[in-house]
């Protein structure tokens, strides 16, 4: 079936989810993540790595890397976002870090669709979502923000892990 | 970042505020990832997008191999300016975009440049233009950090 391009992928069901927010998760921060996370992207800084040494630094005990806010990964929406089309790709993000993350904070994250729109590229029509993550720790002060942009595009058989980002 | 005004921990800063040169360039930072690599960074930071793993599914999608994960690329900009900064300093904002595709084998170059200082209420801030670049020059993820760096004026006065 071929796709008119100059008709629109958002319909009433998408437009429904602008401001939506997903529910919240909480993750405790763990020492061991914090390891993994700076091991796996090959960062020796000592405010991660030693212990001993983050405990003579200004945060008094280990932090995160500022990624690391990556792998605390939103709720997907419930109902899930009625994704239209099977590809996705990540376009970009700014971050906003407000306070630090250290061991044993537990962190709130939420996310909320702040923007779609579409445009007609090279690869047809894509849908671009502009999602606003919160990361606030147990003191109710928000630590973190992204905003994260995502494209989707194209038709066939969905990308698997598709419904994990956005 | 909101801090104290009065603590440096144990550390004298590697680097002040009033050393730092507008135009100043970073020292060049490279970057190789391993298909090893994608997958420990797949497990920390639970992105299981299967096109960063599985040979299948990436030359499903016209590649030759698995991609490397454009939040991957954002932590070693993130560990870059980081690195240059010293401990004493933290990063307020950084801004990315995903230009192009990169792969694992493939040498990536972590620049930057400082293009604006302003003295803060605590810190001095300032502002780095930074990309990673492919070999043949390609900037494949532009980008903007925002660092708080600890200022003698603030921090002695």
């Amino acid at each position: 079936m071929s796709k008119n391009l100059h008709s629109t992928v958002i319909t009433d069901d998408i437009k429904s989810f602008l401001n939506a927010e997903s529910e919240p998760v909480y993750y405790q921060i763990e020492r061991q993540a914090i390891y993994n996370f700076s091991n796996a992207t090959g960062d020796e800084n000592s405010l991660y790595n030693d212990e001993i040494f983050a405990r003579s630094s200004i945060y008094g005990t280990l932090i995160v890397p500022p990624l690391f806010i990556r792998s605390l990964r939103p709720m997907k929406y419930d109902p899930l976002f009625p994704e239209p089309f099977s590809h996705i790709l990540d376009a970009g993000s700014k971050f906003f870090f407000i306070h630090p993350i250290r061991l044993g904070d537990t962190i709130c994250v939420v996310k909320k669709l702040v923007d779609i729109f579409e445009k007609d590229g090279k690869m047809g029509k894509m849908l671009f979502r502009k999602t606003e993550i919160t990361f606030k720790n147990q003191f109710g002060q928000v630590a973190a923000k992204e905003f994260n942009t995502i494209i989707t595009y194209g038709y066939g058989e969905k990308d698997p892990g598709i419904d994990d980002h956005g | 970042m909101i801090m104290d005004n009065n603590l440096l921990g144990s550390f004298k800063p590697k680097r002040w505020f009033e050393e730092i040169k507008i135009n100043q360039t970073l020292d060049p930072v490279y970057k190789i990832a391993t298909k090893q690599q994608l997958v420990m960074y797949a497990g920390a930071s639970r992105d299981f997008v299967p096109i960063h793993y599985d040979y299948q599914v990436a030359q499903n999608a016209g590649h030759d191999q698995v991609i490397i994960h454009g939040a991957l690329k954002t932590a070693w900009l993130s560990q870059f300016v980081s690195q240059w900064a010293g401990v004493n300093s933290f990063i307020l904002e950084l801004e990315v975009q995903y230009r192009a595709i990169d792969f694992p084998g493939e040498k990536l170059i972590c620049n930057g440049k400082v293009v604006k200082k302003t003295l803060g209420e605590f810190y001095g801030i300032v502002d780095i233009e930074i990309n990673l670049e492919k070999e043949n020059g390609q900037i494949s993820v532009p980008g903007k950090a925002k660092l708080a760096i600890p200022s003698k004026e603030k921090i002695l006065e």
